[in-house]
């Protein structure tokens, strides 16, 4: 390749054929079912789905924007259907133990039905409950019982006193008692008549008193016990009467839930906890609220039947749930205890606890995003922990971190069955991998989303499909072929890769978008390639302010680039700058000294460290390179600096490690070279030149320099022989190129960059490794070895001295 | 209490109240009464000399009524639980009666003399049937009320259970007359039904006495149910009474006839107004 020519403007940009897409507007083609690109993608979810083991989550690993959700969903939606529905989920309470209550599981719709039969009973019950108590039947026989006991009470009092009354003795009243007393005409003896009463009757009063009180005491002691017995035989009539009314409607509920023994039980226990409590029912309407407040006293609280819905399958909802939960913090993920706040206190019970996605996902899938989940307080402890143990306990934070200790609830655990499909950044997980031990084991399938696929024309096929689905959805414009194949270019550019298509479905949407947008401005009926055009325009407008910001610098002199001319020791160097997803490419000065040394090159970028580590590695390879090949038999006897002029930034990269190659060669050989080039491509220590990234940004940043200037034929780019394949170059490059006012030169060594830059033949060595004379790479070896000779008399005058 | 025409009317009520815990049971009835018949109504509270005769004798013990607990009695101890026992009760009347005025007066004495006395120039006197824990037969005190006091008494049983009718009998009398006067002003002041009981041998006395029951009682807002008694001397049957749910029972009581109604009345734990 000799200077003048380069690459041809075909090779320059890959051009999708609208003449090979056999449609005319987007409204021929069938929606496109399949998912393209994403097979590996596609296997593992499938996989994943698939396999019942537990510990098989899987983690869709990729950038945003892939559609890694839009296709997790779409491939679950099948198996989805297709899965018997899962339980409904009750919480009712524990009548052994209200701080744990008991979980039902209920045959999907099943659970509402539950708890209006359980509402529906309570209010039965209150009105039946109540009207049994007021029969005549239960007073008659509750007072019959008062009687027995008052009649049984009074006989035994009655007899004793008649005893007493036969030897003139009365039984009397005192404030706290009973009390024997001799009588007179209905009147006590007073002290005094008594006393005047001979001796013996005294005393025999005195033992009839005394025997009396006996007689009493053994009754009285019997009180006690008779008041039991009798509050005894009151207490089973009350259950007999309870029974009698709460046991038909409960035993119509048992026969309805014969088939769930839980539900029975769970009957068998309100049943009897009813009968205990019947006085709640009897006396509903005498409570106060108020007061019971006051007094700290709950009042008869019905709530206990309640039924507790927590996760309800809709009627219509057919197969297993797929849920994607978008605020994952720890209370939406695994379920939450509420608390109502009475008299300053915070009171809880079963009907305060609340579903989490979890519940609601349980026996399905549930999907979340990686970077929420992990974001969240706690919410990744508690889905790890949910996933290992196969359950789910409702446990507040608080108790969880022992900040507070409210009456609380320990709700019965409920079994978890679920898959769960996190998304999120390759990044994301491979920290996860390395730093979190669990993680390996819940889950196993990594389904990693692929950003690129294949350029052949069966895919681009698709691809417009691809696009026509789109297009529908979002109920857009039809887009002609023109404009698909355009998209397709576009596509093929972002991917940074003629033979390959992006798959980043969002920046496609946002494409089709815009484009549909300057259509409409247009009010063009379709999209055609020139609305695609405007939008992609309009992208990189809008991103870059900083990029014009810079050209401007270079074109008013304060950033010095010369496009022109030829200078020793000076080359234009190629940066790419990115930014907020938006990358262009820079120019940058990059100049080289030489000096008498003992063979060190000093970067001065690194110097300052301001030099990235890759960029150093490119800068010490020049050395390695330098010394093989011109001073292999001799000592390496310069001394050289390199430095990007007007860079205040770090430099990463060895991309421009075969300009400074150049910079160098072209110092040491005092040989100019051509300022309407620049070089981008790092180099090996054999003078390989090796593939870059970001070749279309740099071309298009020098080239915009230059036509800033007014191209002057001469100017162009070299780049790695091997990045012609990335070449996806902006429409005004190829036509510059395709006209012969810029161009773009492959280049496979330094040899062949050399003699592009000075216009020399870089030269073969003959068998003693000898360059010819005039040859660049002889000046450059000839300078070695002047260089070499010098130090070598510098060195012999010192010995001159020294033997003096 | 006049008996002259067939209006029933109250001018001066004494209320004996024996302890602080009965008080409510005595003054509501005693309040109601006073207010529907504008008397003027005051209370009593009798220190009973038989309890400090009692506690004076040598070998006085008491039994305690809940725990069977023997105390020896003596007369300064009773002279203070006495004491103890008028000021609660002075203080349970404040309590209670709120809304009338009802001046309290303690005295000293036997109980049932000290009523009488007390009670010579008052209308009604309103006692508890018996003291608390004597179950539902008429008390010593009662009886001798009952017995020798000039006017109509009101015999309060402590029984805690509601009730719904005021019953009183209906034989045509001129004196059953005024007791039915009696028995619907009752039923209207303390808000409850009336039943009044016809003792007939025929159809034809019952719709005779029916009539002038019904001509005697007006047409008002009082809720009256008639029922009769076949034969004319049949006595009371207290569980019918029981059954309909009667906590008042209104009746003539002529004084020197106590005896024989106190008989009929054996075994009634309703209330008892007896009209004279």
């Amino acid at each position: 390749m000799t200077k003048g020519e380069g690459l041809h403007a075909d090779q320059l940009y890959r051009r999708c054929d609208p003449a090979l897409l056999e449609f005319e507007t987007t409204t021929e083609l069938p929606d496109l079912t399949e998912i393209i690109g994403q097979e590996r993608a596609l296997e593992a979810v499938r996989f994943g789905i698939n396999i019942r083991n537990s510990g098989y989550n899987i983690f869709a690993l990729g950038p945003p924007g892939l559609g890694k959700h839009s296709l997790v969903t779409q491939l679950l939606a099948e198996p989805a259907d297709h899965q018997p529905t899962p339980s409904d989920w009750c919480y009712v309470n524990n009548f052994d133990d209200p701080r744990r209550p008991r979980a039902l599981a209920m045959p999907p719709g099943k659970g509402r039905a539950l708890r209006d039969d359980m509402a529906r009973l309570i209010e039965d019950l209150k009105i039946a409950i109540p009207a049994a108590f007021e029969s005549d039947e239960y007073r008659s026989r509750s007072q019959e019982i008062e009687e027995e006991f008052k009649e049984r009470q009074e006989k035994a009092i009655a007899d004793i006193r008649q005893q007493a009354r036969e030897k003139d003795i009365d039984l009397i009243r005192t404030p706290s008692g009973f009390a024997f007393a001799p009588m007179r005409k209905d009147e006590v003896i007073s002290p005094k008549e008594f006393e005047r009463l001979p001796e013996a009757e005294r005393e025999g009063i005195a033992a009839t008193v005394a025997q009396l009180q006996e007689k009493l005491r053994a009754v009285i002691r019997q009180v006690p016990q008779r008041r039991q017995e009798s509050r005894d035989k009151l207490r089973t009539l009350n259950r007999e009467v309870a029974i009698s009314a709460a046991e038909h409607p409960i035993h119509k509920l048992r026969e309805k839930y014969a088939d769930l023994p839980q539900v029975v039980s769970y009957l068998d226990a309100t049943q009897e906890d009813i009968i205990t409590n019947i006085d709640d029912f009897r006396q509903q309407e005498e409570s106060q609220p108020g007061l019971a407040m006051l007094t700290g006293e709950r009042s008869p609280s019905f709530r206990r039947y309640e039924v507790n819905l927590i996760v309800e399958r809709g009627a219509d909802e057919q197969g297993v749930p797929v849920l994607y939960e978008d605020n994952p913090t720890y209370h939406n993920l695994a379920g939450a205890l509420e608390h109502v706040a009475m008299m300053g206190a915070l009171l809880t019970d079963f009907t305060l606890i609340k579903a989490g996605a979890l519940h609601r996902a349980n026996g399905g899938y549930l999907l979340l995003d990686a970077h929420k989940v992990l974001t969240q307080p706690f919410a990744w402890e508690a889905l790890k922990r949910a996933l290992r143990s196969k359950e789910l306990r409702i446990e507040p934070v608080e108790r969880l971190m022992s900040l507070v200790s409210t009456v609380s609830l320990e709700p019965e655990p409920i079994p978890l069955d679920i898959k769960v499909i996190i998304l999120g950044d390759r990044l994301v997980y491979y920290l996860l991998c390395e730093y979190d031990p669990d993680f390996a084991d819940l889950f196993k399938v990594a389904a990693d989303f692929e950003e690129r696929l294949e350029r052949s024309p069966a895919s681009q096929q698709s691809f417009a499909r691809l696009i026509a689905t789109m297009v529908r959805k979002n109920q857009l414009s039809p887009f002609d072929r023109y404009a698909v194949a355009r998209i397709i270019e576009h596509s093929s550019r972002i991917s940074g890769d003629t033979r390959k298509l992006s798959t980043h479905l969002r920046s496609m949407a946002d494409l089709l978008h815009e484009s549909d947008y300057f259509a409409r401005v247009a009010a063009a009926a379709t999209v055609d390639a020139g609305h695609v055009q405007q939008a992609i325009d309009a992208q990189e407008r809008r991103a870059s302010r900083l990029k014009e910001n810079i050209q401007e610098a270079i074109q008013r002199g304060s950033l010095i680039i010369d496009t022109a001319g030829e200078v020793c020791g000076q080359v234009n160097g190629l940066s790419v700058i990115e930014m907020g997803g938006y990358a262009f490419g820079v120019p940058h000065r990059i100049t080289a000294r030489v000096w008498l040394g003992e063979g060190e090159v000093i970067d001065i970028e690194r110097e300052v460290e301001l030099g990235g580590p890759l960029h150093s590695k490119g800068v010490l390879i020049l050395s390695g390179f330098l010394g093989a090949r011109y001073a292999a038999n001799i000592p390496l006897s310069l001394s050289a600096s390199l430095v990007f002029e007007q860079s205040y930034g770090e430099v990463e990269g060895d991309s421009a490690s075969s300009a400074e190659l150049y910079t160098l060669l072209s110092a040491l050989a005092e040989v100019p070279v051509n300022q309407s080039l620049a070089v981008t491509g790092s180099v090996n220590q054999h003078g390989e030149v090796q593939a870059i990234g970001g070749v279309n940004e740099k071309i298009e940043g020098f080239f915009d320099i230059c036509k800033g200037r007014g191209l002057n034929g001469e100017q162009g780019v070299l780049i790695p022989a091997s990045n012609v394949e990335n070449l996806m170059l902006r429409g005004d490059v190829v036509e510059a190129a395709r006209n012969g006012r810029f161009h773009i030169y492959p280049v496979e060594t330094i040899d062949e960059g050399i003699a592009l830059l000075s216009g020399l033949a870089a030269g073969e060595p003959n068998a003693d490794g000898i360059y010819p004379l005039d040859s660049f790479n002889g000046r450059v070896q000839a300078r070695m070895q002047e260089l070499a000779q010098l130090r070598q008399s510098f060195a012999d005058h010192g010995k001159d001295k020294e033997s003096l | 209490m006049s008996a002259n025409g067939d209006g029933f009317t109250v001018k001066r009520i004494l209320v004996a109240i024996d302890s602080s815990s009965t008080a409510a049971a005595l003054l509501r009835p005693a309040a109601l009464l006073a207010q529907g018949f504008g008397a003027r109504v005051s209370g009593i509270f009798v220190e009973d000399i038989n309890l400090l005769h009692l506690a004076g004798l040598p070998f006085a013990r008491e039994l305690t009524w809940s725990t069977a607990v023997e105390l020896r009695l003596d007369y300064q101890r009773m002279e203070r639980v006495l004491r103890g026992c008028s000021v609660h009760v002075c203080q349970a009347v404040v309590d209670v009666a709120r809304e009338i005025e009802l001046p309290m007066q303690v005295v000293r004495g036997q109980v049932a003399q000290e009523l009488l006395r007390t009670a010579e120039d008052v209308d009604l006197i309103i006692l508890g049937k018996c003291g608390a824990g004597w179950g539902r037969q008429i008390g010593s005190v009662a009886r001798r009320v009952l017995h020798e006091a000039q006017s109509s008494v009101l015999l309060v049983a402590y029984s805690p259970r509601t009730y719904k009718a005021v019953m009183a009998i209906f034989t045509g009398h001129d004196e059953d007359k005024h007791t039915l006067s009696a028995a619907a002003q009752a039923a209207r002041l303390l808000d409850k039904s009336l039943l009044v009981l016809i003792p007939a041998a025929n159809s034809e006395d019952y719709h005779r006495l029916l009539d002038s029951c019904r001509k005697l009682l007006g047409h008002g807002s009082l809720s009256v149910t008639y029922q009769v008694i076949p034969g004319v001397e049949a006595g009371f049957d207290p569980h019918r009474i029981e059954d309909e749910d009667v906590g008042l029972v209104v009746i003539h009581a002529p004084l020197g006839d106590a005896n024989s109604m106190e008989t009929r009345l054996a075994g009634l734990a309703a209330s008892l107004l007896l009209v004279r």
